[in-house]
């Protein structure tokens, strides 16, 4: 990309911001994922205003019955309803609360702590290096699925504990990702002209290492996030996620599985939402993983 | 555009390379155009984003037709076997243009050679694939080649693997592919520019020793104007996507003629030749590919008037096997007339 | 030279080799030299010369394997890394790769403030107006405090990069290779700006490069590299007039000269062979190998430097004999 002469005045932030937002909706891909993103958090922020029912509320008279597009069915319960007569629509959109606690806190928790660890890990080395990347290694090699479930059997349903432990369980891919960035730029020219400044040690990480990881790991993010939405999705399949009581989208395919054949929308309603989630999340991730790429990007002088 | 009767071997007009790029389209390559006399060294001199590079890699159909855009009015060689028109992949393909009658050198070694491949054997696919020798016969032309670019010790060296050479021996073995099929042209592309001093002058000596061999014409571009004086026969002077000034190489150094070819002679530092203050360019190099109607070099001329910024110096000869694109006569101090 | 800004003693860079076991690599391997106040040093040489390690072993960014660094009168190599890292704003330096040695994410007003914001405790409208002062001095417009590096040309970077380098009125500056990167027409601005930045803060460079004809016109004195040591160091005029290191000469012929007159009476004197791996050196002269003079003596003993002129160090037993360029 050329630079702009000196001489031409133009006096503000290149349009770093804009460049992106305009980027953003000329990928056909990273504008839908976008829009996931949005409708989802959208939709867990204001389930209360968005569903037209209670969700737990049940009806027996309106039990099972079709979406609106099918006989029978009506625009009052417009994705049906399950045996209990509750409307399948607001189960989903108070399911996309579940979906995304568990992702947005979940890898939060990863996030910060694989941040952290591999920060330590990379920039220091050594013995540190060492202990973190066994340490790391030593949870890498369990079978996550497994290992997700044993856990979740032992503690109990809950919606923390889940978070807690697709949280802590994904640590190491964060961590893995960090020091390996963290291992490449801690050679670069800009850090060695950073010590050569004299910038203290701590300084160098905060305000030099860690804005260079926003990219790599905001990527990243985005996949673990359709990551665990799936994975939720099968563990609360499973009953081991929250309890019954709480819609999730896996509590609901489970529930609507004896009747597939003969009420197929209980089931496949809150599967799709499962697939658009999670497709939705890694369209984004891609789009931001190119947009990052500087080959990709732009034509080389 | 030429004096009369000499042998053109290699012809362009009008060469224009457009690059399709999410922030709209940059225009590299503005209308070049070119000939390589036989038995010529030609020196494309330019600096960044003059788009010497591009021109050559478009003149080789080495562009990406998804991302670059190229038109010639005419691409001629005049191979072995006739006329080839370069504008024709099927022509490129069938001649084996790139390989048998073009030779070209890559600016970086390291990104040309296949690191997994020994470069005995890298050599051997290329005499294998253009004149279709038999693995024995190109075996022992890859070692041939290898001594013939001053690699001591080449048969051992041809078991090497690139990471295992010097810089200065990867473009050596460059050299020895380019050269590997006997080619009438050799294009080279800044060959030298990665290199130490010392190797630098080994690697123009090699090129002059077989230029001279092999009856070469070469295409040399380079930012350098130490090897411009060093090898060239003719000089022509690019700026922002199109030639300024095209002359013999003593005319170049005795009497430039365009503002920026000044300019530069001036900017650099001689040996021995001590001064206080380097005199230097004002402004920047150009933005890359931006389609001016107006000259590009105006910003930055001393000479600059309206004219400058509004109409687009026409390439005239200006006798002496010279061209010129330029509104002002810099020995006249005055514009030009017409 | 009493009161040197740099002082230089038997300086060692040695790294330890790849694999366990393997010999060191000596890069650099007993250098030593002086610079004096307002005074710029150029430091010559090809790839694996050790120049551009010497320029970061002498600010501690490699610690020296042996050897003293004076830089006025503290020496380096016996402080610890803290007390290093404090005495920075008074040497400093400018990289060859204008583009990797600023931070992507940074703007370049927090470029330019850091050594402010890191070593001072002035205030950030104080810290601002330095800023502004210091963009001045270079030659940039203060518009561009808010943008990034990639949206700036080579040449304007490096000026970034000396804005940096000068935040804390150093009183050595090290610029390594400052302007190699440039375009030819851009290298004259930024040489420039560097002889007149000297003149007005008196400001002592040690420049590290290898196109000679720059080093010529900027250095005062000039010390040549080869294979970890210096193998020849003088005046400008006396090292470019009658150079008496046989390397010295052969790197001089080497220089393409920008004219094509007498081109083919041009003699170039030619160098055998191979650089030699700085981790086996050759016994004797590490030039020995490709010197086109060498004799018996030279492959087994150590040249030591000395002076054959007034300020004129070469380490060849030849030395007298070679008659100069």
């Amino acid at each position: 990309m050329s630079a702009p002469a000196i001489d031409a005045d133009r006096g503000e932030v290149s349009g770093r911001v804009s460049r992106g937002w305009r980027a953003l909706l000329r990928s056909p891909g990273g504008a839908a994922g976008a829009l996931v993103f949005v409708a989802l958090t959208s939709m867990a922020v204001l389930a209360p205003l968005v569903a037209p029912h209670d969700p737990l509320q049940q009806n027996l008279r309106a039990a099972n019955s079709p979406p609106f597009w099918s006989d029978g069915g009506s625009w009052t319960y417009a994705l049906g309803t399950d045996s209990l007569g509750r409307d399948v629509l607001s189960r989903i959109i108070y399911g996309a609360r579940v979906s995304l606690a568990v992702a947005i806190g979940g890898v939060a928790i990863a996030l910060t702590l694989g941040l952290v660890f591999g920060l330590i890990a990379g920039y220091f080395g050594g013995r540190f290096d060492r202990f973190i990347v066994s340490a790391n290694d030593l949870v890498l090699s369990v079978p996550y699925t497994l290992l997700v479930i044993v856990i979740a059997a032992v503690v109990g349903n809950s919606l923390f504990n889940v978070i807690l432990i697709f949280g802590i369980t994904d640590v190491p891919v964060f961590l893995r990702v960090t020091r390996g960035e963290v291992l490449k730029l801690r050679d670069s020219t800009f850090i060695e002209a950073a010590r050569a400044v004299g910038v203290p040690r701590r300084r160098i990480l905060w305000a030099h290492l860690v804005p260079n990881l926003v990219g790599p790991l905001g990527t990243l993010a985005t996949f673990e996030m359709s990551s665990m939405i799936l994975y939720e999705a099968g563990l609360s399949f499973l009953g081991l996620s929250v309890p019954p009581s709480t819609p999730s989208w896996g509590n609901m395919i489970s529930a609507g599985r004896d009747s597939l054949e003969v009420y197929p929308w209980i089931s496949i309603a809150p599967g799709v939402a499962i697939i658009v989630a999670g497709l939705g999340l890694n369209l984004l991730g891609d789009w931001f993983r190119d947009a990052l790429d500087p080959r990709t990007r732009r034509v080389p002088r | 555009m030429s004096a009369a009767g000499t042998d053109r071997l290699l012809e362009v007009r009008d060469l224009r390379v457009r690059f399709r790029t999410t922030e709209g389209a940059v225009h590299a390559v503005q209308g070049v155009d070119l000939e390589l006399r036989r038995g010529e060294t030609l020196a494309l001199v330019g600096e960044s984003g003059s788009g010497k590079s591009v021109s050559m890699l478009a003149l080789l159909g080495l562009l990406p037709a998804k991302v670059a855009e190229v038109s010639m009015t005419t691409a001629a060689l005049h191979g072995r076997a006739g006329i080839i028109d370069l504008r024709d992949p099927r022509q490129l393909r069938i001649h084996h243009v790139r390989g048998r009658e073009i030779g070209y050198v890559a600016q970086d070694p390291s990104s040309s050679l296949n690191p997994t491949v020994t470069v005995g054997e890298q050599l051997a696919e290329t005499v294998r694939h253009h004149l279709g020798l038999s693995r024995r016969v190109a075996r022992s032309r890859a070692v041939e080649l290898l001594e013939r670019v001053g690699i001591a010790d080449p048969a051992a060296r041809a078991d090497n693997y690139p990471h295992e050479m010097s810089g200065g021996m990867r473009q050596r073995v460059m050299i020895a592919i380019a050269i590997s099929c006997t080619p009438s042209v050799l294009i080279a592309d800044e060959p030298t520019t990665a290199l130490d001093v010392t190797v630098q002058a080994q690697i123009v000596d090699l090129v002059r020793d077989l230029r001279d061999d092999l009856g070469l014409s070469v295409l040399w571009i380079t930012h350098d104007l130490g090897v411009v004086a060093d090898l060239a026969d003719r000089v022509a002077v690019m700026y922002g996507g199109r030639i300024v000034e095209t002359s013999p190489v003593f005319g170049a150094f005795d009497r430039p003629l365009h503002p920026y070819t000044i300019g530069l002679l001036e900017s650099i530092p001689r040996l021995g030749r001590r001064r206080e203050r380097l005199s230097s360019i004002a402004g920047l190099p150009p933005e890359l590919g931006a389609d001016l109607a107006s000259c590009a070099f105006a910003p930055r001329c001393g000479h600059a008037f309206e004219r400058c910024h509004a109409q687009l110096p026409a390439e005239v000869a200006t006798g002496e096997d010279r061209t010129l694109a330029c509104w002002f006569d810099v020995e006249a101090g005055a514009p030009r007339h017409g | 030279m009493d009161d040197p800004v740099l002082r230089v003693d038997g300086l060692r860079m040695w790294f330890p080799g790849r694999r366990r076991g393997s010999p060191p690599v000596r890069a650099v391997d007993g250098v030593s030299f002086e610079i004096g106040r307002g005074e710029t040093l150029g430091l010559v040489g090809e790839s694996g010369c050790g120049k551009s390690t010497t320029g970061r072993a002498v600010l501690q960014l490699h610690r020296p394997t042996e050897g003293q660094v004076w830089l006025g009168g503290t020496e380096l190599t016996s402080l610890d890394d803290e007390q290093v890292r404090r005495l920075r704003p008074r040497m400093q330096m400018v990289f060859q790769d204008s583009y990797a040695s600023l931070n992507p994410r940074h703007s370049v007003a927090r470029i330019i403030a850091e050594p402010l914001l890191v070593h001072t405790d002035l205030p950030r409208s104080a810290v601002d107006s330095r800023v502004l002062e210091l963009l001045d001095l270079v030659g940039l417009r203060s518009s561009v405090v808010s943008r990034f590096a990639h949206e700036f040309s080579g040449g304007q970077r490096q000026r970034i990069n000396i804005a940096r380098a000068l935040a804390l009125q150093p009183e050595l500056v090290v610029c390594d290779e400052p302007i190699s990167a440039l375009d030819v027409s851009i290298q004259a601005q930024v040489i420039n700006l560097l002889a007149d930045l000297q003149h007005e803060f008196g400001l002592s460079y040690l420049f590290i490069a290898h196109d000679l004809s720059m080093v010529e016109h900027i250095s005062d004195r000039v010390a040549v590299m080869y294979l970890g040591h210096v193998v020849e160091s003088a005046d400008r005029a006396d090292i470019f007039a009658s150079p008496r290191h046989p390397y010295t000469q052969a790197l001089l012929s080497a220089v393409p000269v920008p004219d094509p007159h007498g081109r083919d009476q041009r003699r170039r004197i030619p160098l055998s062979g191979e650089l030699p791996s700085p981790q086996s050196p050759p016994p004797g002269c590490v030039f020995s190998t490709r010197c086109p003079v060498a004799v018996e003596r030279c492959r087994s003993e150590m040249p030591v430097e000395r002076e054959i002129a007034p300020g004129h160090r070469v380490a060849c037993h030849l030395a007298e004999s070679t008659p100069g360029r």
